[in-house]
């Protein structure tokens, strides 16, 4: 017994394999993780300029009065021509304004003071993460980290068709593209496709509103040019 | 954390759809070696701690004691513990079997580190076959698009360059893990043969 126990240390039982395995899977995930950490372009942070104080101008008046100015006169007035006085017709003669009304003091007071309904309280604390914002409402400009162009249809290569296709798409929290909707074309249905598979390659840097991520809806217009 | 951990494996996971095809063999080659490298380095961590000194192992194999393996669990008690499995009490034939029991531990050892070189030396290759594949994708866009379009070649251009950095990072571990392995294995090794041969003078 004793005989086979060393054998079987020597051979290694299926619990140091699991084991291995186990830590194997661990550290390629570590490994293959560090990968693109090593390539990520650095996050170009705004740097804000020197402050600058702020200059308020104030205007002293002078002490000593302004030199007498002399008056130029115009020597001569250029005679007035063609004034020619128009009768004008049906002009309402014009009236004193009057309040068509007194003011009765037998009506009840109104309220004191005007409180105004609460509208924009909380309405940044429940912000919905599934609303679809516009890049106007981004705290930075909606940038692009990869955009790879389209590829020009084959077909429409050699007919040597040009054209435009405006699509409207869903940049996610993570910077992908979802939900490509097509909305116009010119001319229509040629370009749709390579439009749809470019689209779906691009990667953006993710909206963000107040710090954090969010959907954007975005439209383009993306041309296809010959050269 | 876990949004950090789910951001890099997504990371991961366009790296190894931007690598092209050349990403899967190389990821089953790093995977394969780990599991061999951890296998050893485990097996190497057992027999390297709580050895036993020669003049114990003598003393073991003069009285014909099994040594006790949950306690000393070194290489040595393991060389004790084969000899006496197969000893007969004819002396110049125990010399023998002695030699034999040395062998056998030393071929075990070294088991699989062979192997494990290979693969750690295959990496970069398959890396390289990568970029190749990766320049032959960008003289395709080159044939089709001319060399206006800089931006439909960069595609292949990283396809090339992802592979290359993929097959070192793998393989520059892995060359250190194969020498630290065969360090291991030399020192065990040695150990085993010096007993061997301390029991073969005085039996």
């Amino acid at each position: 017994m004793k005989e086979t126990q060393a054998i079987a240390r020597l051979n290694p039982g299926w619990s140091a394999w699991m084991a291995a395995a186990a830590a194997t899977l661990a550290l390629n995930l570590a490994l293959f993780s560090v990968i693109p950490n090593l390539m990520a372009p650095e996050e170009a942070t705004p740097t804000l300029g020197p402050m600058i104080p702020q200059i308020q101008l104030t205007r002293v008046r002078r002490t000593e009065p302004d030199p007498v100015k002399e008056k130029v006169r115009p020597q001569e007035k250029k005679p007035e021509e063609k004034r020619v006085a128009k009768p004008k017709i049906g002009r309402p003669a014009a009236r004193p304004l009057t309040l068509p009304f007194e003011i009765n003091t037998r009506l009840p007071g109104g309220p004191g003071t005007l409180v105004l309904p609460q509208v924009m309280s909380g309405a940044l604390t429940n912000l919905n993460l599934d609303t679809l914002f516009s890049p106007g409402d981004l705290d930075q400009p909606l940038t692009p980290l990869s955009r790879i162009p389209p590829v020009y249809p084959f077909k429409a290569k050699r007919q040597g068709i040009e054209g435009w296709v405006s699509v409207e798409f869903t940049v996610t929290e993570q910077g992908r593209v979802a939900d490509i909707k097509i909305l116009s074309a010119k001319p229509e249905k040629i370009f749709d496709a390579s439009v749809i598979q470019c689209l779906t390659a691009w990667r953006f840097k993710p909206g963000r509103v107040g710090g954090e991520p969010v959907k954007t809806r975005v439209k383009t217009r993306i041309r296809f040019e010959l050269n | 954390m876990e949004a950090f951990i789910r951001e890099n494996l997504e990371l991961t996971a366009d790296l190894l759809h931007d690598g092209g095809m050349v990403m899967v063999p190389l990821v089953v080659l790093s995977l394969f070696m780990w599991l061999l490298i951890i296998e050893r380095a485990l097996f190497f961590r057992r027999l390297y701690r709580k050895n036993m000194n020669a003049r114990t192992a003598l003393s073991l194999v003069r009285e014909g004691r099994m040594p006790d393996l949950g306690k000393q669990k070194g290489a040595v008690s393991l060389l004790v513990a084969e000899f006496l499995g197969c000893r007969t009490g004819n002396s110049p034939l125990d010399r023998h079997l002695l030699d034999a029991s040395v062998d056998r531990i030393n071929r075990r050892l070294t088991r699989s580190l062979a192997l494990i070189g290979v693969l750690a030396a295959m990496a970069p290759l398959m890396g390289l076959l990568g970029t190749v594949t990766g320049m032959i994708t960008t003289f395709d866009v080159l044939a089709v698009f001319g060399t206006g379009n800089a931006k439909a070649m960069a595609g292949g251009i990283s396809e090339s360059l992802i592979t290359t950095q993929t097959g070192l990072v793998v393989a520059i571990p892995g060359l250190y893990m194969k020498g630290f392995l065969d360090r291991r294995a030399e020192g065990i090794s040695r150990r085993v043969r010096r007993v061997g041969l301390y029991l073969k003078r005085h039996l």
